[in-house]
């Protein structure tokens, strides 16, 4: 009698302290995550840059160059700085005028940009070789429309207090983009 | 709901119980009219298991990580010793109690730093809930009876990392604090079951805050 108490007290017991209620890790440190956000700051410095550019190089202006330093370097060329509390970055832009839709091409070099997340974590990104932009018609519904699409190749190092935990290399072809980080493919 | 379905769902009330009343006095069908004291242990509540580990309920991730979220800490098996519940209730008729439970739950995982992959220690989670609760009686029977029940309440979660922080505002440069860890807490009980008289036994399965799955105990009824 005593034993069987036993055994059912240590069932209970082992039950209700062995009860698993999620195997999860929350583990965010992989190789889409590192990409993912290497491709979000690309996107928000070097892109959205060329974006103005173009829109200004066609006589237009809006509130996003007001963050940049753009500075003519000859010819349909320009510098471009930007500075905030969070990024910084800086690159040489060149027009490309293209004969066949009208639409201007873009050759950027010496592309380099921080990204700060407080004050112990930041990401390095530098363009190897020359990133160049072209307008190219992307067919949707209900609307078509043209997009920037880029052939280039980044390699970003995302470090804490100075020490590279990871590093990403990003290719963009046509628009699309491979990448290889120190997390895996 | 219109103010005459408003009227009529009161009058029902109203009459319900009295009607009841005479109904048992006539078959001597039923419990007693009066207070109860309970005490339980029921399986874990999946909305706590998802508040402890993600911060929110449900599997969803939010896009846009920034950098220290790609190496904030990652964990082991979350587990739980389930929910410990001691509550009291007042049944005023054959069909209705209304009573409060208070609930105690553990949860605890191990966490690792993603920098380095080295042990930070067990992280444990503690829910406590405060749950009024509206019982209706299905069949009410002297030493057997089916239930269900809807109860609402508020929940405070300590050592629910997730649910407490702080943010710097990236333009102004000052730090936000931010708090959800007093919510409201909801629990639904479809079925459930309770035998015996005075000294009784009960078994049910919900869905909520404070439970999820299946709840049993004992209890007595003065």
């Amino acid at each position: 009698m005593t034993r069987k108490l036993f055994v059912a007290a240590l069932t209970v017991i082992m039950t209700m302290t062995s009860c698993v209620v999620r195997d999860s890790s929350g583990y965010m440190r992989t190789s889409r995550n590192i990409a993912n956000l290497t491709g979000e700051i690309v996107d928000m410095s070097i892109v959205s840059s060329v974006e103005a550019l173009d829109r200004m190089a066609s006589g237009s202006s809006d509130a996003s160059m007001e963050t940049m330093d753009i500075t003519p370097d000859g010819p349909d060329a320009w510098i471009v700085k930007s500075v905030s509390d969070r990024m910084e970055f800086s690159f040489r832009a060149i027009r490309v005028p293209d004969d066949i839709d009208g639409f201007s091409n873009w050759t950027c070099t010496g592309f380099r940009c921080t990204y700060r997340d407080g004050e112990a974590y930041k990401v390095e990104i530098e363009a190897e070789g020359t990133i160049s932009f072209d307008w190219s018609w992307e067919y949707g519904v209900p609307n078509s429309y043209y997009r920037l699409v880029q052939n280039g190749a980044y390699r970003s190092e995302f470090m804490r207090d100075g020490q590279v935990l990871d590093w990403c290399e990003m290719v963009y072809v046509d628009g699309t983009v491979r990448y290889r980080t120190s997390q895996g493919m | 709901m219109s103010p005459r379905r408003l009227i009529v769902l009161m009058a029902v009330l109203a009459i319900a119980p009295a009607s009841m009343q005479a109904r048992s006095v006539c078959r001597h069908f039923g419990t007693h009219t009066g207070w109860s004291v309970h005490a339980s242990w029921a399986t874990p509540s999946d909305l706590s298991a998802d508040l402890f580990v993600n911060g929110h309920v449900g599997n969803y991730r939010y896009y846009g990580l920034d950098v220290h979220d790609i190496y904030s800490d990652y964990h082991g098996l979350t587990l739980s010793a389930g929910t410990f519940s001691a509550g009291v209730s007042y049944k005023f008729n054959r069909w209705l109690s209304l009573g409060a439970d208070l609930d105690l739950g553990f949860l605890w995982n191990e966490r690792f730093s993603a920098v380095d992959d080295s042990s930070k220690g067990v992280g444990t989670g503690v829910s406590l809930m405060l749950v009024p609760k509206f019982r209706v009686y299905y069949v009410d029977r002297p030493s057997w009876r089916l239930y269900g029940f809807i109860g609402m309440g508020v929940a405070k979660y300590f050592g629910y990392d997730k649910l407490k922080g702080a943010d710097v505002d990236p333009y102004s440069g000052t730090r936000e604090f931010w708090d959800y860890s007093l919510r409201g807490a909801l629990q639904f009980v479809p079925i459930g079951v309770e035998f015996g008289r005075r000294i009784f036994g009960f078994f049910e399965t919900g869905v909520g805050n404070e439970y999820t799955g299946v709840r049993g105990g004992i209890g007595y009824r003065f």
